[in-house]
């Protein structure tokens, strides 16, 4: 009688606690960062804003391409502009276009993006080099040759209002991605929606590069050429930041989580470059960058 | 549903095959029928009914034989008196069930009621007067395999007034199991010593199915889909100890993630306790008693705001009070927080002293107060509130700096002499609108009195009279302002028949028309039959049984109720 009871107590526990697991287990728990399913590319997960703006900025794209025998020299003053400028200016390398397409002469060196072309085709930079300068639609074109680049800037500087401030944190993390915070201020009321678009652009690529002009380097081609500013792939381009009006004074904080493009050759030689534009016109309100430690 | 009932009627109509003597059984039952009709009176807000009449009733009807039990409860709301939730409309069986004993099991299937420990994670019960019923339907089985061992087993879903709960997956799947251990029983050794100890333990889960929920970014237009858990688990561990004159009760409860309506739809995990100590003599009694909730709205369905489908109960520790004006500011349990304390004691000066005369006196102190709990609020969702967020943080033992609740009252009750018996009460009331949803509105402080006097006329008869008085300096609400006071005179007769007359009045309403609630009543009981009749105006107000409340509209009419058993 006294084994029997035992056996009874025993099954009877064991049945407890193996119906309590069950019903314990049948409980789902969320982690923090899964609560809510961002957009693609967006992220719950912050890192510290350490780059921050307080005066306008001017983003100078250079639509360049390998083949271009003439961009070397656009690069070159791509450079002196930046000397000139300081942190008024950010530069960005668009290889696009028939000019850009690799092949066995530069050891098929790729540099090419799908947004950079659909740019290249959107704003008709077709013979390059060509420049944007903060996508400013200038009696119709959007584009500029390398010589007025720096009128065009100097021009932009001092017309372009200063409607907002674009503070960034960056952060590298483990599984090949980068975190990117962005705090974007608005100094102004704005009353059109506003994209914003988040990049890598990297520097210190060695390759091929043909050349017309020798002041440049070597003709008809620098073998040891050395790119900067190259975009690369895996960007976001054009996420919604404010879909209708936007009151002075308010700050958007949104994070982003970007892929890092394999073909990127040292992390260390890259920085993240994030611009607001207008969506009607296209034109940029505001850029910032940021080295990626 | 038609499944269901086909299925109740088949287990019914099969029982025969495997019980005998059915038909040897025992029958019971109770029956109750209310009737209203209130005309349109624009100076109180009672609103026009086009129906002329309403009517709510309910007959249950329990069949016993031996160990074997059923039962049915057919309900009408034709359609449903005032202040009964519009989707009561209609009759039908609400509640029916089957159950019998084998051996160690009681197997109960169809609608059952249970509560496991104080409620804090699973409570299935009715409350008639607020409208409230989470019957569960499905399965029930308690088993007690020794003497002191008692453990259910539930699973099933909850009543939502006439809806088929079972044609949708928009009602939560509730399973639960409760164990409890009676040492004293269990274990021989123990069996007579003073120290008394119970110990139990529930797991209770909800199955609700994922929905599609976004939190949209107003300015951006993004929208992210919020993450629901489908499985929202809870534990709760309590003891029970007694020993001698003392008594202490006391549960912990942790519910899992359970973004709702009602928490705002926040992940953050929810966590009640519950504790109450007593000591307890001849003449003298103690008990006090705090509690903390936390986040522990417990529903099986998420957008759910009001008093049905809730799978927990979470108790109120403010006084429960008959006389009305003691009950015009009540206090609602805030589920999503609040710390809550309460004490009472009880003394009764003996007989042939100073203060206790020829037949003694009985003292009761109560004191009572619910605050805010201290919240600290975390990180915001990208459209700027706290949805799909953890919400907040919250210390445990710290309360919060919002009073929503605090009262204090004395109570007197003395036998004046063989045909005269006094109760006096003051209660000094401080009422915060927001804990009944109503906020910016200003606090309340009430002080309010009664006094009770019964004469005895002859062996059976008595008469009644009943004097109350609210003080109050604040304005609240449609049903609550300025000073009030109310006079009742009732008469009983051999204790089958009663006439009462009461008055209400608003005398101190600085905003409107100083009205007089007024209301006439008589009642007859025939053996297990009584019938009461009123006439007269309903003051708008809440209703709070518990911590769980409705709003009570106003009326000015006649209400009429039987009540039958057999």
């Amino acid at each position: 009688m006294k084994i029997n009871m035992k056996e009874n107590i025993k099954s009877i526990l064991c049945s407890i606690v193996l119906i309590s697991l069950m019903v314990f287990l049948s409980c789902d728990n969320i982690e923090e960062d899964n609560f809510l399913v961002y957009p693609k590319g967006q992220t719950s997960q912050s890192t510290p804003i350490t780059k921050n703006t307080s005066k306008q900025r001017i983003l100078l794209e250079d639509y360049t391409g390998w083949k271009c025998t003439n961009c070397p020299r656009a690069a070159q003053k791509a450079a002196e502009l930046i000397t000139k400028y300081g942190e008024e200016l950010v530069v960005m390398a668009v290889h696009s276009t028939s000019w850009a397409t690799p092949s066995a002469a530069n050891n098929n060196l790729d540099f090419r993006t799908e947004y950079g072309e659909k740019w290249a085709d959107k704003f008709s930079c077709t013979a390059l080099p060509t420049g944007l300068i903060s996508r400013i639609n200038s009696s119709g074109t959007f584009t500029n040759s390398d010589a007025t680049w720096d009128n065009k800037i100097q021009e932009a500087l001092s017309l372009k209002e200063h409607i907002m401030d674009i503070n960034l944190g960056v952060e590298l993390k483990e599984d090949n991605k980068v975190l990117v915070s962005t705090e974007n201020v608005f100094l102004k009321p704005v009353s059109y929606p506003t994209l914003i678009s988040i990049m890598i652009v990297e520097s210190g690529i060695k390759g091929v590069q043909l050349n017309g002009d020798a002041t440049f380097g070597a003709v008809p081609k620098i073998e040891d050429y050395t790119f900067n500013h190259v975009l690369r792939k895996n960007a976001l381009i054009d996420y919604s930041l404010s879909s209708n009006g936007v009151e002075s004074g308010t700050t958007i904080s949104k994070n982003y989580i970007l892929d890092i493009d394999n073909d990127i050759k040292d992390i260390e030689n890259c920085e993240v470059i994030v611009f607001v534009s207008n969506s009607q016109t296209s034109e940029i309100v505001q850029v910032n960058h940021i080295e990626i430690q | 549903m038609k499944k269901v009932v086909f299925a109740f009627l088949f287990l019914f109509s099969s029982f025969p095959i495997f019980s005998q003597g059915i038909l040897g059984g025992r029958v019971t039952g109770n029956f109750q029928m209310d009737f209203q009709a209130s005309r349109q009176d624009s100076v109180i807000g009672a609103e026009k009914i086009n129906e002329k009449v309403l009517m709510n009733a309910f007959t249950n009807i329990l069949y016993t034989n031996g160990d074997f039990t059923m039962g049915m409860r057919f309900e009408a709301y034709l359609n449903p008196i005032l202040g009964f939730d519009k989707q009561y409309k209609g009759a039908g069986l609400a509640y029916r069930f089957a159950s019998y004993k084998k051996d160690f099991l009681e197997i109960t299937a169809g609608n059952y009621y249970e509560q496991f420990g104080n409620g804090l994670i699973f409570r299935s019960y009715e409350e008639r007067n607020l409208g409230l019923d989470n019957a569960m339907d499905g399965l029930r089985i308690v088993a007690r395999p020794f003497e002191g061992v008692a453990i259910k087993g539930i699973i099933g879903k909850q009543r939502y007034y006439w809806e088929d709960i079972w044609a949708s997956d928009d009602f939560g799947l509730v399973r639960g199991l409760d164990a409890e251990i009676s040492l004293n029983s269990l274990i021989k050794k123990m069996n007579n010593s003073p120290l008394q100890l119970i110990l139990g333990g529930s797991f209770v889960s909800v199955y609700n199915k994922q929905d599609d929920r976004f939190v949209i970014d107003p300015i951006s237009g993004d929208s992210y889909k919020m993450n629901m858990p489908e499985n929202i688990g809870s534990a709760a561990a309590r003891v029970a100890i007694s020993y001698k004159a003392f008594n202490l009760n006391a549960e912990y409860a942790k519910k899992g993630e359970d973004p709702n309506a009602v928490n705002g739809y926040i992940f953050r995990k929810g966590e009640a306790a519950y504790i109450t100590a007593g000591y307890s003599v001849k003449g003298f009694g103690v008990n006090v008693a705090a509690k903390r909730i936390d986040n522990m709205s417990f529903k099986s369905r998420r957008s759910e705001t009001g008093n049905m489908l809730n799978v927990n109960y979470l108790p109120a520790l403010t006084a429960q009070h008959t006389y009305s004006l003691f009950a015009m500011y009540p206090y609602a349990t805030q589920v999503n927080g609040e710390m809550g304390i309460q004490a009472d004691i009880m003394y009764k000066i003996k007989k042939k002293t100073f203060l206790g005369g020829k037949y003694g006196m009985d003292l009761k102190l109560n004191y009572s107060r619910a605050t805010s709990l201290d919240k600290n609020m975390v990180n915001k969702n990208p459209a700027g509130n706290y949805e799909g967020t953890l919400g907040y943080e919250s210390s445990f033992f710290k309360m919060g700096d919002e009073l929503y609740f605090e009262e204090i009252n004395f109570e007197v009750n003395k036998k004046l002499s063989n045909n005269y018996k006094l109760l006096l009460m003051y209660s000094y009331q401080t009422f915060n609108p927001i804990a009944i949803g109503h906020y910016g509105e200003e606090f309340v402080y009430a002080n309010v009195f009664a006094a009770d006097l019964t004469q005895k006329i002859g062996k059976r008869n008595s008469l009644r009279y009943e004097l109350q008085l609210l003080f109050t300096e604040q304005n609240y609400g449609s049903w609550a302002l300025g000073n009030w006071l109310q006079a009742t005179m009732e008469f009983n007769l051999k204790g089958n028949f009663f006439a009462s007359a009461t008055d209400q009045w608003n005398y101190g309403n600085k905003v409107g028309e100083k009205v007089h609630y007024y209301n006439f009543s008589i009642g007859y009981t025939i053996g297990t039959t009584r019938i009461q009749l009123s006439y007269g105006k309903q003051r708008e107000g809440i209703i709070c049984i518990g911590g769980v409340c409705r709003m009570v509209p106003a009326s000015n009419g006649l209400f009429a109720t039987i009540t039958s058993s057999f």
